[in-house]
């Protein structure tokens, strides 16, 4: 297992496009790390440069510390499943196993006797003789991770592998891929642009926009507390709450509204200064009755999400949506007081972008990643969570 | 068929060809809208085009091969059946056994090998050239694909000639045509016909996905690896068709004779120049047609193998 490290990384393509700009970033031994952003983002560029499949411009690839930017792939002790599987159709499910095995010339006995052992702990056995074309589509999935372990690479790069499989089979392959991954303990990058399979996955993760990387953490510190706007708005299954907010001795003016200024950013709000302030429909809790720090507005949408409703209040010159269980039945035209949770509020600059912070968050806390992989199993969040909000 | 009636009505679904019932019976009935009498109108001019200029003929040839018709002479007013006599000739005949192999060597060293092999080998080292090269490339291998035979030909005469261009480059003052008159054929008909083949072969190149590619790359296969692994066995299908196919042109071609006359002493023979010379210059329409039947037999055996093994892939 090895750790991998990018350094400076600049990939411009023909034409002036500048897929990764000047990219730092470090992926520690074991770590099952997701680089999450929009399409476009860079992401793919990023995984195929560390493969060796794009030639960066500038800058370096480190694998287990050693430069690799020059070594073509097939020396980088790396395995990359991609999007579409790339089972080579003409060969069986044992071959295409075996097949980094044929190519180092182990002798074929021996290289479908090892191809059969990993497809044996895949659950593959019975398919061993068929073609992938015979194969569902999560049974491929299965087989391009068999090939990827019996490469016996050092880092396993994963190119949206789920993103074929329909909803269903996503589920159980997610679930599949997390045990795998902790079982093998091999340092993993994963690519998606699906938020969900990211914060489900991964022990860390960077999310990107247009080549450069807006912030790195473990799942949960990048939800809750996003370092600027860009990741503000990306994270979340619903939009965030973003409103416009003036500083007042002490409080925030949100319309006609006033809520505490959060613990820990008071430095950082002189008075008189404009803010953003963005809290998540989940973090928001809808009242009947006043509330101190509360939104006054009648209800001007309900969505349903299944176990929850997204509600839209307007009122006193603000437009805020709160996420609130199906049980509460609320109608159109009710009038509520939207309450956040002051946990949950962030402040940026609406200037920059970044988030504002007090002392405190200033050195955000570093959590060995690795060391949360080990005790974290499905629920890899919740000690995440633990771990960062320290 | 039946239950697309139920869907669609009477009307539309009669107006269906249905495989087990055949084609609209009756009278009056509609083809897609066609009547039964306009739509034969609309097919006759081609079905007498084709009757005409290839089926009779061809048949006309059948006839001929089993007859001692000639050009000229007492058996061109009085042309009688020979039976089987124009092909037992033929099998024993020296000169068209000659014909047959010279005919052997020009298919497989300019089609099977040069075209071919060349084509796919282009195909294979110009994916990974800058695009502008590639293209040039390509244009220049396409120009000489689809400038007419009659030209090249001539190009190729002024080029080869003792006093010809290469004469002027290289100085040997070579008579290529008389000296190396097979070779120089192969050389030509190569130099002529690979760009069909390069331009399949890219296009079925360009079907293969990336991924594949980049899966053996990673597992380290050197370039090799990834030709016998990954690019053969998914064009295999591409290059069975296009071996049919430049075999089949290229066992007919004619071209030779415009450079070489099938000379000097029948070195380039091919059977298609054979058969033009002894039906027209020596008068032998009989042995000419006969020697034709086999020609026709012979494509007919080539292409029913390439089909086979096309079929034996899917």
């Amino acid at each position: 297992m090895a750790d991998v490290a990018v350094e400076a990384l600049t990939k411009e393509f023909a034409g002036g496009v500048k897929a990764l700009d000047q990219l730092d970033l470090a992926v520690e031994e074991g770590e099952f790390f997701a680089l999450l952003g929009p399409s476009g983002c860079g992401k793919t560029t990023l995984l195929r440069s560390i493969a060796g499949l794009e030639r960066p411009t500038s800058g370096k690839v480190l694998i287990g510390g050693r430069d690799v930017t020059r070594t073509p792939p097939g020396g980088r002790g790396i395995a990359m499943v991609f999007q579409d599987y790339a089972l080579l159709p003409h060969m069986t499910v044992a071959d295409n196993i075996a097949y980094p095995l044929k190519i180092r010339h182990v002798p074929k006995a021996q290289r479908l006797e090892a191809a059969s052992r990993t497809a044996a702990s895949l659950g593959l056995d019975q398919y061993l003789k068929r073609r992938p074309a015979e194969l569902s589509g999560g049974q491929q999935q299965r087989v391009a991770l068999a090939r990827a372990i019996t490469s016996r690479a050092k880092v396993f790069l994963l190119d949206e592998p789920l993103s074929n499989l329909d909803a269903q089979l996503r589920m159980e392959a997610r679930i599949f891929l997390k045990r795998l991954q902790q079982e093998l303990a091999v340092t993993t990058i994963y690519v998606t642009h699906d938020q969900s399979e990211a914060l489900a996955l991964a022990d860390r993760m960077a999310v990107m926009e247009r080549g450069v990387i807006r912030q790195v953490g473990p799942p949960v510190e990048v939800y809750l507390r996003p370092d600027n706007l860009f990741v503000a708005g990306f994270m979340g299954a619903t939009p965030i709450n973003l409103l416009e907010a003036k500083v007042d001795t002490g409080v925030l003016r949100v319309g006609d509204n006033r809520i505490g200024i959060p613990s820990g950013t008071q430095a950082g709000l002189s008075s008189g200064r404009q803010v953003t302030v963005a809290v998540r429909p989940e973090h928001v809790s809808l009242s009947d009755a006043a509330q101190t720090g509360g939104f006054e507005g009648s209800v001007v949408l309900v969505e349903h999400l299944g176990d929850d409703d997204l509600v839209t209040l307007e009122g006193g010159g603000v437009t805020i949506r709160a996420k609130v269980n199906i049980d509460d039945a609320v109608q159109l035209g009710d009038l509520r007081w939207a309450v956040p949770n002051p946990e949950r509020v962030l402040v940026f600059d609406p200037s920059t972008g970044e988030r504002i912070r007090g002392q405190n968050a200033a050195a955000p806390p570093r959590v060995a990643p690795h060391a949360l992989a080990k005790d974290a199993g499905t629920g890899a969040i919740g000690t995440a969570a633990g771990g960062a909000g320290g | 068929m039946r239950t697309a009636g139920s869907l669609l009505g009477e009307d539309l679904a009669e107006a269906i060809p249905s495989g087990d019932e055949g084609a609209p019976r009756g009278r009056g009935r509609s083809t897609f809208g066609l009547s039964r009498w306009a739509a034969t109108g609309f097919l006759t001019p081609s079905i007498v085009l084709i009757g005409v200029f290839l089926a009779f003929p061809a048949i006309w040839t059948l006839y001929l091969g089993i007859t001692n018709y000639t050009l000229f002479g007492f058996t061109a007013a009085h042309p009688h059946i020979v039976g089987t006599q124009n092909y037992s000739h033929a099998v024993s005949n020296p000169e068209f056994l000659n014909s047959l192999r010279v005919t052997v060597v020009y298919v497989l060293s300019s089609a099977v090998i040069g075209q071919c092999v060349l084509g796919f080998a282009l195909a294979w080292k110009l994916r990974d050239w800058h695009s502008w090269v590639r293209q040039a490339l390509e244009g220049l291998v396409i120009v000489a694909w689809i400038v007419p035979s009659v030209v090249v030909a001539f190009l190729w005469i002024a080029y080869l000639d003792p006093t010809g261009t290469v004469d002027r480059i290289g100085g040997v003052g070579i008579n290529w045509l008389l000296h190396y008159p097979l070779q120089s054929l192969v050389v030509f008909n190569v130099w002529r016909g690979t760009a069909f083949s390069m331009m399949l072969f890219a296009a079925a190149m360009q079907t293969v996905p990336p991924s594949y590619l980049e899966t053996a790359r990673l597992a380290g296969a050197s370039g090799w690896a990834q030709l016998r692994d990954i690019i053969l066995p998914s064009t295999k299908g591409h290059i069975l068709t296009d071996l049919l196919l430049i075999t089949l042109w290229t066992f007919n071609d004619f071209t030779p004779y415009l450079l070489t006359q099938g000379g000097p002493i029948h070195q380039t023979d091919v059977l298609g120049v054979y058969v033009y010379q002894q039906a027209f210059n020596v008068g032998a329409m009989g042995y000419g047609a006969a020697i034709s039947t086999i020609m026709l037999v012979i494509n007919l055996l080539i292409a029913v193998v390439y089909l086979r093994l096309l079929r034996r892939r899917t």
